[in-house]
This record gives C-alpha cells, sequence and structure tokens, in this order.
C-alpha cells in the first residue's frame, strides 16, 4: 500500500527535504518495492544537434537515437538492436504527442518509422499518432508500441510524463485527474495497452522546466539541454527526466523551488502500480555524449 | 392518484424549466459580460472572431492539461479571442471570470515571480506575457514571439481591459494576517485546495491539514538573512474542523508536536504551530527556534 510521505519521512531518512518535492525519488530506503533487477536508461546529448532556430538536425539527432538504442540494448550494430526492439510482423504504433508549444520533434516521429520500417516492418503497418488513437485503424491492432514525448512541467500532473502520454489511450482522460492524476499508470494495464510498448523516448532537447499562465508555458522557461532519454522502463526514465528538471530549477531559481504539485503519478507507477521502477537505486543510468550541465 | 401524480410531475417540471432558464441567464450574462471587456481591434490587430466563451464543463477544450489549475480555483467562465495582424504574431487573451475576487487573486499569485502593479491588481510581465488579475477577473494576453509593435499591443490591450473592468475586488481576508515584517510580497499563496500545499516545499502528499474548499488557506516566505521560513495559515469552517485538522497533521507529522508546539526539525530548522479557534498556523524551515515562535505569535487576529 503506498505510504503517507510528508516532509518529515524525508528529513528523517536523508537529511533534507528539498528531493521531496521533485518526486520523493531519491530515497530507497523507505519507499520501493523489491524490483531487484535494474532498470537501464540511457541519457544522450550533443551540444549541436539543434539548428540556429532551435530545430533538430537530422544526421545528428539519428545518430544520438542510434547510440543510445545500442547502449539500452548492448549491442553495438543498431539494425540488430532494433530487430530486438521489433519484429517484421509487428503492428506498430508511435505514441507521440502533438502539443502545439512543444510537440515531439516530427523529425524523430520520422526517424523513429524510418528505423521501424529498416526492421522489417511494412510502411502500412506503422501509425505515429497522438490524439485519436482508440479509433485509429493502426493502433488498434498494434501489437507493439514506442512512446515519444518532450518532458514539460505540467499544472496539475506536476510533469508531462511519458507515463501521462498514454492518457489518450482512454475515453475519459479526465477521470484521471483526480489526485492530481495519481493514477495514470493504471491506464498501462488496460488490455489495449498492456505488454505492448517497447520502447519509451523522452524528449529533452528543450524541455519546459517551468509553467506560468493558462498555457502553462514561456519560452523563458524552455531550454537547450540537447538530450534524449531512452530506456524500457517508463518510470525510470520519467524519473530521470523530472531529476534534470528539478535541478534546473534549483539552479535557474537560486533555491530549491518543488515541482508543484509534485509528480505523484510517478511514484505511484512505480509503488502503487509496479509499472517500473522510480528508485535511483534500482536505477541503471548510462551518460553518453555531452556533458556540460547534464545536472545529473 | 394518477392526478396528483401528474400535478407534481408538472411543477417539478416548471421548476426544472425555470432552474435551467435561469442558469442559461446567468451564463449569457456573463458571456456578455466578458465580451464587453473586449476591443474590436488594437493598433493594426483585428479580432478574428467575437470570442469564444468556455465553462467548467469545457474548459479543458481551450487549455487542455491546464484547466484543473482553475477548476481548484473554483473558475466559473472564460472568453477567449484573438486577434490578428499580417506580419505580426497573433494576440491572444483569455479572460477567466473566477466568480470571487479570492480566487482570481489566488490563480494570479499562483505562478507568480515579481511584484508588479502596471495593471490591474497586480501584474506580471514577461517577453510576450502578460498577465494581471483586477476583481473578480484574470487576464492573460500572449504574442510570440515578441515584436517591438506587439509588446505595444499588449499593453495597450491590458491597459483597455483594465479599465473595462472597471472596480477592484478585495483581498482574501485572510491576506491581512499575515505580519508584514520579513514578509516577500511575492511569494504570497493563496488557496482553498490541498494539491497546491506543495507550492513551495514538501510538507505532505496526502490532505494532512483536511483542506476543503471552504478552508482558506496562505502560504508566505519570510527572509531571516537570506534563510527563508515558511509560513501557513489554513482557515476553518469552525473550531472542531481546525481542531480535527490539527489532530490529523500531528499524527501524520510528528507526533512529537502533541507535547511541544515548537521543534527542531533533522535539517536544523524548526517547525512550530498554534490552533487559535477556527484557524491553523504554522512555521516550517525557521532558522531558529526565536523566529519560529515570534512570527507566530505576530500572525494577526487569529482570534475570530
Amino acid at each position: 500500500m503506498a505510504k503517507n510521505l510528508t516532509r518529515r519521512d524525508f528529513l528523517k531518512h536523508t537529511g533534507q527535504a528539498s528531493i521531496a518535492g521533485a518526486l520523493y525519488l531519491s530515497n530507497p530506503g523507505i519507499i520501493y518495492g523489491n524490483q531487484s533487477k535494474k532498470s537501464r536508461v540511457v541519457l544522450i546529448r550533443h551540444k549541436d544537434v539543434l539548428d540556429d532556430n532551435g530545430q533538430p538536425r537530422k544526421a545528428i539527432l539519428a545518430d544520438m537515437l542510434d547510440e543510445a538504442v545500442s547502449t539500452l540494448l548492448q549491442e553495438s550494430d543498431i539494425q540488430k538492436a532494433w530487430q530486438q526492439i521489433i519484429k517484421p510482423d509487428d503492428v506498430v504504433g508511435i505514441k507521440t504527442n502533438v502539443w502545439h508549444l512543444l510537440p515531439t520533434p516530427p523529425m524523430l516521429n520520422d526517424l523513429l518509422t524510418e528505423r521501424v520500417q529498416q526492421s522489417g516492418v511494412t510502411e502500412n503497418q506503422i501509425g505515429v499518432k497522438d490524439r485519436g488513437l482508440l479509433s485509429d485503424a493502426i493502433f488498434k491492432k498494434a501489437s507493439a508500441l514506442i512512446n515519444v514525448r518532450p518532458m514539460r512541467t505540467h499544472d496539475w500532473s506536476g510533469v508531462g510524463s511519458l507515463i501521462k502520454n498514454y492518457i489518450m489511450f482512454v475515453e475519459k482522460p479526465y477521470a484521471y485527474h483526480d489526485d492530481s492524476c495519481a493514477d495514470l499508470a493504471s491506464i498501462w494495464h488496460l488490455p489495449h495497452v498492456k505488454g505492448k510498448t517497447r520502447l519509451n523516448i523522452l524528449v529533452m532537447l528543450t524541455p519546459l522546466f517551468h509553467g506560468v499562465g493558462p498555457h502553462h508555458f514561456n519560452p523563458k522557461y524552455v531550454w537547450q539541454y540537447d538530450g534524449l532519454l531512452v530506456g524500457m522502463d517508463p518510470v525510470a526514465v520519467d524519473a530521470m527526466g523530472v531529476r534534470i528538471l528539478q535541478a534546473k530549477r534549483k539552479a535557474y531559481f537560486g533555491e530549491d523551488r518543488p515541482i508543484n504539485p509534485p509528480p505523484k503519478h510517478i511514484r505511484m507507477a512505480d509503488e502503487r502500480h509496479h509499472l517500473g521502477t522510480a528508485d535511483p537505486a534500482k536505477i541503471d543510468l548510462i551518460y553518453r555524449g555531452w556533458a556540460e550541465d547534464r545536472y545529473i | 392518484m394518477y392526478f396528483v401524480h401528474f400535478k407534481t410531475l408538472h411543477a417539478m417540471l416548471i421548476i426544472v424549466m425555470c432552474c435551467f432558464a435561469g442558469v442559461l441567464m446567468a451564463q449569457n450574462a456573463k458571456s456578455e459580460t466578458l465580451r464587453s471587456f473586449l476591443p474590436e481591434s488594437v493598433d493594426g490587430w483585428q479580432a478574428e472572431h467575437s470570442g469564444k466563451v468556455y465553462g467548467r464543463d469545457n474548459l479543458y477544450e481551450h487549455i487542455n492539461g491546464g484547466a484543473e489549475l482553475y477548476l481548484s480555483y473554483k473558475f466559473s467562465a472564460m472568453i477567449n479571442r484573438v486577434y490578428m495582424e499580417e506580419g505580426q504574431p497573433d494576440i491572444i487573451i483569455d479572460i477567466f471570470d473566477m466568480g470571487k475576487p479570492e480566487n482570481a487573486f489566488g490563480v494570479f499569485m499562483h505562478s507568480r515571480e515579481t511584484v508588479d502593479t502596471t495593471f490591474g491588481q497586480g501584474s506580471e510581465s514577461v517577453p510576450g506575457m502578460i498577465h494581471f488579475w483586477r476583481n473578480r477577473y484574470f487576464v492573460s494576453i500572449l504574442a510570440y514571439p515578441q515584436t517591438e509593435a506587439s509588446d505595444a499591443a499588449l499593453k495597450k490591450l491590458a491597459k483597455t481591459v483594465h479599465n473595462r473592468i472597471g472596480k477592484d475586488g478585495l483581498l482574501p481576508q485572510i491576506i491581512t494576517r499575515l505580519p508584514n515584517k520579513n514578509l516577500i510580497p511575492s511569494t504570497i499563496r493563496y488557496f482553498t485546495h490541498h494539491v497546491w500545499l506543495n507550492s513551495y516545499f514538501f510538507i505532505a502528499e496526502e490532505n494532512i491539514l483536511q483542506i476543503e474548499d471552504a478552508t482558506h488557506c496562505v502560504l508566505a516566505k519570510y527572509n531571516y538573512d537570506q534563510k527563508k521560513a515558511v509560513l501557513l495559515i489554513c482557515q476553518y469552517t469552525d473550531k472542531e474542523q481546525a481542531r480535527s485538522a490539527r489532530d490529523r497533521f500531528i499524527a501524520s507529522y510528528n507526533p512529537q508536536l502533541e507535547v511541544q508546539n515548537s521543534l527542531q526539525e533533522e535539517d536544523d530548522t524548526w517547525i512550530s504551530f498554534k490552533q487559535d479557534m477556527r484557524s491553523l498556523a504554522i512555521v516550517f524551515k525557521a532558522p531558529h527556534r526565536q523566529q519560529a515562535e515570534k512570527l507566530l505569535q505576530s500572525v494577526t487576529n487569529l482570534e475570530e
């Protein structure tokens, strides 16, 4: 059962509560279950991935994606690495995100589509979509899903996360808003979703670390991080993303400024829904590429 | 018997229809009021449409994913209008009717970083964006990316709306309880929904202070030689609720508070609390015990 956490729980166990507002995810002893195997997450960055207009350079982004997948699968041959993820007879849904102020870069959708095709899947068996999944022919029969979205802070769930990206797999997304969206991970256990996700990519090229106003956005709070977080375990990837956001907020504001409200749904994804692990002690974070201002 | 049922049914139908008509009339009145705040043009920008009005049931259509914040502050209605000018960014204005001034103030202060009163009763400007509140209205005006002309138009539009709203509204009464000494004004946060309890630092995941719709809460930071204490005041509907919240807080947070009103926490800062009548006041993260207790003592009018 989920523990009712307070600031004091963190003070008692770590001597600092500042991390708690971020996620409560830096505290292995008190929170998490008994996953024995570590979740591997790859953080890859390249300082030249974006051009002067903020658009991704395709060759660099492709290299980043390939190196991340190769590292994640521990397979130097990228073709073979993808073949571990996608089979030729798969029907593949690439769940993207179209939020107009910070969408998944279309170029990344295209690259993923290319890689899936190179794994032997024909073009007409691949769909790239955010909205209307329940009535989409490809997503309705999808045997494999790839989840890709940018990370950003969010007014109600704390962050827009990989876990949250699947809210479009339900008819009534608002039914999951209760308790600051604590139970979003339950969507991942629905029959039409469960067990299908082969890869999760949290786009950290230009994350949003703070939001203002009705649209929770201002360019002032977007920063060029030039990274991708890639993993099989969406909870682990989200947990690492939140730590980066939280560190950026501390650096920017000059003081601890917890993500508000706390992204409870990530902890609940671990503790209540057992979707993956949010415990840093159970996450094998592998760094690749540019290290400056990595924040983690 | 059938006749009685028919009469009853008839009467109920009339009541329902009257209620429905009343609701419709109220909604129309709100829509018209919101429209009256908006000009047809601003500098060279022309209004694209007469203004789209949203209510509690469909706000998410306009601010997908962001509606819950406004709903938690008892949002009532909103109008959105877009102004267009060739070669310039669109100007998007949203005016939220929050029902009461205190809710407009709360939603404005929610993410405020600076103190500014250029527009309304409080405003905040960053490149391409102006927010302000006046009376029961929260106003957001955007134009990305900002140009020199759009910046001027944004300010002109903000001034127009400010003038058309006309009157100021009252601040939430609980704000007056905050001691002024060492207060950092931009850090005041007012709310009636427990999810905003963790605005400055993580206090608790669950609603351990039993904050409900009718509970008025204020959070603010106080500066002590660059170290910041946080004062929380919650005002409940009656003494019993305050007492119940106090008991839950102590049991959940630290049972030692039952015997000592001030305690040093594991990070060496001090927590201190008191309950007076229907209010609960708690100081967190004070550098010294005396500071925590003095701040608590100077919370005004805790006795109602």
